[in-house]
């Protein structure tokens, strides 16, 4: 075929397909099934004339313009997915224990590290005190030795507390789920740190005789902040998991999904954080509330976390009746 | 590296019926370019944030009172929010784009080459912190330019082309003349606007003379004192100024 001739066929319809893609991008509802039906096929045709031009004609105008045209209409006519239902009820209610649920694996392997690298941090730091000197540092050592705790200054500008207790926290989970990338290294390196710190921690804290002054600060919150770590860095493994082992998927493809689920699970456990932040910052140092009341509230919150998690599936639905036909 | 990538090596999609469409990926220069414009912003936004507090604070006397504590600490969510949200909350609400990638022309799209879902935009962006540290040794070496978000996300950086279909540059083309043949008068015919008066006329002439040797009676003569560029017009038939001279044509119309 002749270039002009190609042109002159094809013009009038490479116009007009043109025009629907503008109509579709401005006004994409004004769309009929049956316009979506034509503009499919119209889609079709622009494919294979961007073909012909492609391979008769390259580099002319014409093979630039349906290149342009068939590059448009991918981009309008395919979607990635449906748009997620944006209801926390049906997030919290269905997605996020689903997601939750598939990470079993991970949870177990992640609790089993942070728990025994705490137990590590305390057996190194009742060898060698100076562990835990390293983490608190002498001035927070000097007042232990005073029969003081740290944790006393955290009591008067609790709302701004609250806020920097809340951010860092979204910050290291978000550090740990991201840190799963580098084959999960990232997430057990969270997690082993602050298991260790929290072992170091507490038997220094011990040691000087101001456990109970600990656990009465850590009661309300800790449960539920070791909880979503551990969560958070198990979602980061799901995904170094699906790099190392990817199964009989593609690794591209078995990252990609890994990847989604994973950061479900980091959505729905950040706004825990911002609760953690506002019991770390007005419950825990409250000396109002009385210890066996902030254990019970830690205890409460972490409940009420995994009552969530935990939820189990909506029902199958039933399968369909058989129709007359099968079942005779 | 992706520069140096032929044509023929170059990634590609496939539409329906396995047709490959050729994107136009965004490379290390225009995607560093739309992020220096996206984080010029978002610093000129977090020093709003900041100024913004202080200001409240000072208007309203809030130091000498608790509720300083509490502005503060919303401020400070505030910046945490900015931070985090500041490309997704964009790209999700303008299809793909931040305001840096508009400036510049570019969009974030699925690795088919269709809309990226709202999910795939925001974990694209969780794991920008990460791309600031590594993301730059993946653009540079991926043939797509996927930084470490677009590979677990699956999406990917175009150009955006212009929306113009042009297929009135020629109507009519000497027998025997190919794709570069026809492209240099398409290219010559879209310039003559902007070239120097001369530089055309002599441009049209050398054109005019090659396609009369190669399909002899193709070009239209020319009225008395016509130009060569208005030959030019007037023989490849460019839309508004068509004339056929084997059919006796008087000339341009």
């Amino acid at each position: 075929m002749r270039y002009e001739r190609f042109l002159e066929l094809g013009r009038g319809k490479w116009e007009a397909f043109g025009g629907e893609l503008d109509r579709l991008e401005r006004r994409p509802r004004e769309l009929s099934h049956q316009d979506l039906e034509r503009l499919s096929i119209d889609y079709r045709k622009i494919l294979h004339d961007h073909a012909l031009a492609g391979a008769r004609f390259p580099g002319t105008r014409a093979a630039q313009s349906l290149q342009r045209l068939a590059i448009r209409a991918n981009h309008l006519l395919q979607w990635g997915e449906e748009r997620p239902r944006l209801s926390p009820l049906h997030f919290y209610g269905t997605v996020f224990p689903a997601r939750f649920r598939g990470l079993a694996g991970e949870l177990v392997v992640c609790a089993l590290l942070m728990a025994s690298a705490a137990l590590l941090g305390l057996t190194m730091t009742a060898i060698d005190p100076a562990v835990g000197t390293s983490f608190l540092g002498p001035e927070a050592i000097a007042g232990l030795e005073r029969g003081e705790i740290w944790t006393d200054q955290v009591r008067g500008a609790s709302s701004l507390f609250s806020s920097l207790i809340a951010t860092n926290n979204m910050k290291v989970a978000m550090t740990a789920w991201a840190g799963g990338v580098i084959a999960g290294l990232g997430a057990f390196t969270v997690l082993f740190f602050n298991g260790f710190m929290l072992g170091a921690v507490v038997i220094t804290t011990v040691h000087f005789g101001m456990g109970w002054a600990l656990l009465d600060f850590i009661a309300a919150h800790g449960p539920l902040e070791l909880s979503l770590i551990v969560v958070t860095a198990a979602a980061g493994v799901h995904i170094g998991r699906a790099i190392l082992s990817p199964g009989v998927v593609p690794r591209g493809v078995r990252v990609q999904d890994a990847a989604t689920r994973s950061a479900l699970v980091l959505l729905g456990c950040l706004p825990w954080f911002l609760v953690l932040g506002l019991v770390e910052g007005f419950v825990s140092p409250a000396p109002t509330v009385s210890p066996f009341l902030k254990i019970a509230f830690g205890l409460l919150l972490e409940a009420f976390f995994l009552l969530i998690a935990l939820r189990p599936p909506p029902p199958a639905a039933a399968p369909l009746p058989a129709r007359p036909s099968e079942s005779s | 590296m992706n520069e140096a990538l032929s044509s023929a090596e170059r990634p590609g999609l496939y539409g329906l019926d396995n047709i490959r469409i050729d994107v136009p990926i965004a490379l290390a220069g225009s995607r560093s370019l739309a992020a220096l414009v996206d984080y010029s912003i978002l610093g000129i936004l977090a020093g709003a944030v900041i100024t913004g507090v202080l200001v409240l604070a000072v208007v309203f006397g809030l130091f000498e009172s608790a509720a300083v504590g509490w502005l503060f600490a919303l401020g400070l969510l505030g910046l945490f929010a900015l931070e985090v949200g500041f490309f997704a909350v964009q790209e999700i609400a303008l299809s793909g784009q931040t305001l840096g990638k508009r400036l510049v022309g570019l969009r974030a799209v699925s690795s088919s080459g269709g809309r990226a879902a709202p999910l795939a935009l925001l974990l694209r962006n969780l794991l920008r912190s990460l791309d600031l540290l590594f993301g730059m040794w993946f653009l540079l070496f991926d043939p797509r330019g996927r930084r470490i978000g677009d590979r677990l996300a699956g999406t990917m950086v175009v150009h955006e082309l212009p929306r113009s279909v042009e297929t009135d540059s020629v109507a009519r083309v000497p027998t025997g003349w190919g794709p570069p043949r026809i492209q240099v008068v398409e290219t010559l015919l879209a310039l003559l606007d902007h070239l120097a008066p001369e530089r055309a006329e002599e441009l049209s002439r050398r054109v005019l003379e090659q396609a009369e040797r190669d399909d002899p009676g193709f070009c239209w003569p020319g009225a008395p004192g016509s130009s060569q560029t208005t030959r030019l017009m007037a023989s490849f038939g460019r839309r508004g100024t068509e004339h056929s001279p084997r059919e006796g044509g008087a000339g341009a119309v």
